[in-house]
């Protein structure tokens, strides 16, 4: 059986060989990325351009979960227990937030997980 | 919020952010300028106790990290070292005479320790110059052909140049020598003494004409603007702005766990042979009165006008120079004047 790569967080259910199966998508930081908290705020450096990125407390929080490695599922739970909002806006953030990251080279998405 | 202004809000918060650890003062070269206290002795940190170290400054969300020297590679546990703290998520920055990185050395440091920059000092465009300065022969060519590997290596180089007048004929070609390679190179204009008070390095400070020379030239360049001016102080409606981050977003450690306020500061904060780095930042009474003694810094520091964010105004050397670091000493103004002579012209 060959699993593809998957690298779009769309496919969370995918068929292969007839058979439904779910891919728990995690994002990464990329390896050259170094980060610290500043107050509410975070400082990203990307060591391979050499730029500085500055993120709010929302990004702040996303990146200190991925870095725990957790799922977009279990991140969005999560953080849908810290923050007192709807679960459909706090998604619409996530990912708006999560592609602004991809953009400027902070986070890739990777499968973590195949159930 | 901007980075700058995050910088700016650090420094007002006292939110440390980078460190400095002066590894070693053993080195392979010998610079006439050095202002390293060869004679210091001390015991010196052990591996252990750097672990410490970076462990309480990650949890301090401390960024940058710089391994210095004397050249750092001299330290038996630079690598350990390194590693750690790249394991630990710091931006790395090496200060190094470049003597020692060899091919195999570069490769090394690229897998071990992943450095964001490498900042190398330049003390000339010629052998002559070069070596006349480091006291060590050769000391030129090898540094030429280490560069090449590093930037085949495809290493992020910063080359910095304390300007003397031995040197100040070999601007521009320094200026070439640096396109070339592609890095980016800075200039000092203030040499300052040594830790102990030694003053001989200034004797070969650069002349007036040196420098006129250097601002021609960063003009020529766009380095050297009229609107690279502004007083800082003005930020701060409460008037408490501080110079720079001197123990405020900044400390230096020396190879012996004494802790400074910034490299250039030498003002002893604590020992991290007695307490921790984090109860130093928050609790020592010194690095508070060099915090305050910031703040008049800035004040006095508005004197030099629209030259002020240019002329290079370091509490450090002025404390060594005429022991108040809030005073602009003759030297800053003399950048000053020339520096607005050129702009003038």
């Amino acid at each position: 059986m060959h699993v593809r790569q998957i690298s779009i967080r769309e496919d969370h259910y995918l068929t292969l060989d007839g058979q439904p199966f779910r891919v728990m998508n995690t994002v990464k930081l990329h390896s050259y990325i170094r980060w610290r908290k500043v107050g509410n705020e975070g400082v990203v450096l990307n060591q391979d351009e050499g730029e500085v990125l500055v993120l709010n407390e929302l990004g702040v929080r996303i990146v200190e979960l991925f870095e725990q490695g957790l799922s977009l599922d279990l991140l969005h739970a999560r953080l849908l227990a810290e923050y007192d909002v709807d679960a459909t806006v706090l998604d619409t953030d996530i990912n708006r937030y999560i592609d602004e990251l991809i953009k400027a080279n902070v986070v890739v998405w990777e499968p973590c997980d195949v159930a | 919020m901007k980075y700058y202004d995050i910088i700016g809000r650090m420094r007002q918060d006292n939110a440390l952010f980078s460190v400095l650890l002066e590894l070693t003062y053993r080195c392979n070269l010998d610079c006439f300028i050095c202002y390293n206290d060869r004679e210091l002795a001390g015991k010196p940190l052990s591996l252990d106790q750097y672990y410490r170290l970076m462990d309480d400054l990650r949890d301090m969300q401390v960024l940058n990290l710089t391994l210095s020297g004397g050249e750092p590679l001299a330290h038996a546990d630079f690598w350990k070292i390194g590693a750690r703290g790249r394991q630990l998520g710091f931006v790395i920055r090496i200060k190094s005479n470049g003597h020692a990185l060899w091919p195999d050395v570069v490769q090394r440091l690229q897998a071990e320790i992943d450095p964001y920059i490498i900042e190398i000092s330049l003390h000339g465009a010629s052998a002559e110059t070069h070596d006349r300065q480091t006291r060590i022969p050769g000391s030129f060519d090898r540094l030429k052909k280490n560069l090449k590997n590093m930037q085949e290596a495809g290493l992020r180089v910063q080359l910095n140049c304390p300007l003397t007048r031995w040197a100040e004929p070999e601007i521009e070609e320094m200026y070439d020598f640096a396109d070339k390679l592609g890095c980016k190179l800075s200039f000092d204009p203030h040499i300052s003494p040594r830790d102990d008070g030694d003053r001989s390095p200034q004797s070969i400070a650069p002349t007036d004409e040196g420098l006129r020379q250097l601002y021609r030239l960063q003009m020529e360049r766009g380095f050297l603007v009229e609107s690279n001016c502004g007083s800082d102080a003005k930020k701060s409606p409460a008037g408490d702005y501080k110079h720079c981050g001197t123990g405020a977003t900044t400390l230096t450690v020396d190879p012996y766990g004494t802790v400074f306020p910034c490299v250039s500061l030498r003002r002893p904060t604590g020992s991290l042979y007695e307490t921790s780095i984090s109860e130093i930042w928050h609790g020592s009474t010194s690095l508070q009165e060099v915090r305050e003694l910031s703040i008049a810094a800035a004040k006095n520091a508005s004197s030099l006008g629209a030259r002020q964010g240019t002329a290079g105004f370091c509490p450090g050397i002025s404390d060594m120079v005429c022991g108040d670091p809030t005073v602009v000493h003759a030297g800053v103004h003399r950048v000053a004047r020339l520096q607005q002579e050129c702009l003038d012209k």
